[in-house]
């Protein structure tokens, strides 16, 4: 845990943009919100749950993501699951994605 | 315990818009749940809620365009102008207070001067204080429009701002005008102008004197006089009113800015002095009166003139050379760069 700050905000700043490509590759299947908040903190993304539930409500209105109730259970569960404009903005996203980290390591040098 | 949830999900949803408020409670309801284990004991409900965070600041995170009365777009500007309005309105409006609190206090009864004091003071606070809040509520709704106006614009796909928009470059020198400058001088300009009307057509009774039975009203001036600097303040209200609305659209030292100031100075130097030239000035009561306290007598003439007027008619030629000479200077500066 870094101990100044502003480097705490540099790092949540760095992040921020990156989460929409880890919510729409995780969600090629669908998942309800509290699972997806699993998996991504499985895989070592770290994302607190106020955050990620109006990134999902985001994410629908600008319909990259559709969404489904599952009221066959107990209790009601919102799925959801990346839609075809959700998978065209994810792989324009990867592009980008992969651009910048070879742009970045250029730069900066690895291994310095 | 559901009602702890309850409660903390009607207040987050409260603060949305009204057709998103059902579709969010489901949500956020099906995922406390989710994180929370069978049966959980308000302990775990807290934590987790606690987790979430404050409603204010989650339902912050829920609504797609931040609202604010007056965005960060606007925020600079709008202080910018309050920085001057509420205190040249405020004081401007205080000393009509003090000026409509005498006459109102003079004409109740004058022999208790404390009673005319408070009346007076009294008068201008609250007229100051009520008009400085009147110029803080109608500069926030001018903002607010422009504010919701101008999203609306931005959605419609237009720019939101314009190149021509655009401040000069302020060069090192002190040429450029600042936008309160101009709007000041409008104001000003204009109060001073509508009370300088009244107190000319006899409107105002500004004019009082003491005497053995204590304050009553005199004339100082001769009203045959006064009706001459009717058209005089009228002509020195437009060149003001030509002067502000130049400086306003120019922002700097420039050919226009220069003309209409040099010509109001002038103009308005000229008009002083001929009316100050005038043998039938002041009302016969009024000059009584000074010749009785042994006024007119202690002061020395010079060319059959009172000397005072002299010192007057002087300062104002000089004045007048200044600022024409100063602005003359700026304008000059400012085209060499």
């Amino acid at each position: 845990m870094p101990e100044f700050e502003p480097m705490q905000n540099m790092l949540t700043e760095l992040r921020r943009g990156s989460l929409t490509l880890a919510v729409l590759g995780s969600l090629r299947e669908p998942r309800y919100g509290y699972a997806l908040l699993q998996t991504l903190t499985e895989q070592g993304i770290d994302i607190e749950a106020n955050t990620l539930y109006p990134l999902l409500r985001r994410l629908e209105s600008q319909e990259l993501l559709t969404s489904d109730w599952d009221t066959s259970e107990n209790r009601p569960r919102k799925y959801y699951v990346v839609s075809q404009k959700g998978k065209e903005a994810l792989v324009q996203l990867m592009k980008e994605w992969e651009h910048m980290q070879r742009s970045i390591s250029a730069i900066c040098g690895k291994g310095e | 315990m559901e009602n702890t949830i309850e409660r903390y999900v009607y207040d987050v949803a409260r603060r949305l818009p009204e057709k998103e408020r059902e579709e969010v409670k489901k949500e956020l309801r099906a995922n406390i749940y989710d994180m929370l284990p069978e049966n959980a004991s308000e302990a775990e409900i807290e934590k987790v809620l606690y987790e979430l965070g404050s409603p204010a600041s989650l339902a912050g995170k829920y609504r797609q365009n931040p609202r604010y009365l007056i965005s960060p777009a606007y925020y600079d500007e709008y202080v910018s102008v309050l920085k001057w309005v509420l205190p040249l309105v405020g004081v401007i409006v205080m000393v009509i207070g003090f000026i409509t609190g005498t006459v109102m206090a003079l004409k109740i009864d004058t022999s208790k001067y404390y009673l005319v004091a408070t009346k007076i003071i009294s008068q201008g606070i609250s007229m100051g204080v009520s008009a400085a809040f009147q110029a803080l509520i109608w500069t926030t709704v001018g903002f607010v429009i422009a504010e919701r106006s101008g999203q609306r614009a931005e959605q419609s796909g237009k720019h939101s701002w314009r190149i021509q928009d655009l401040p000069e470059v302020q060069k090192s020198g002190q040429t450029h005008i600042p936008l309160s400058e101009g709007v000041a001088e409008l104001v000003v300009m204009t109060v001073f102008s509508v009370i300088g009307i009244l107190f000319c057509t006899g409107r105002l009774p500004f004019a009082m004197a003491f005497s053995e039975e204590g304050l009553h009203f005199t004339t100082v001036f001769n009203p045959d006089f006064l009706v001459l600097w009717i058209p005089a303040i009228l002509v020195t209200f437009v060149l003001g009113v030509i002067v502000g609305i130049t400086k306003i659209k120019d922002r700097r030292w420039s050919v226009p800015v220069c003309v209409s100031v040099v010509a109001k100075s002038l103009v308005s130097m000229a008009m002083s002095l001929y009316l100050l030239n005038q043998p039938n000035m002041f009302s016969s009561e009024f000059l009584t009166f000074l010749s009785n306290v042994g006024v007119l007598q202690a002061l020395p003439q010079v060319n059959g003139k009172n000397v005072l007027l002299v010192v007057l008619m002087v300062l104002i030629v000089i004045g007048t050379i200044s600022e024409c000479v100063k602005t003359v200077t700026m304008t000059i500066k400012n085209r060499d760069k």
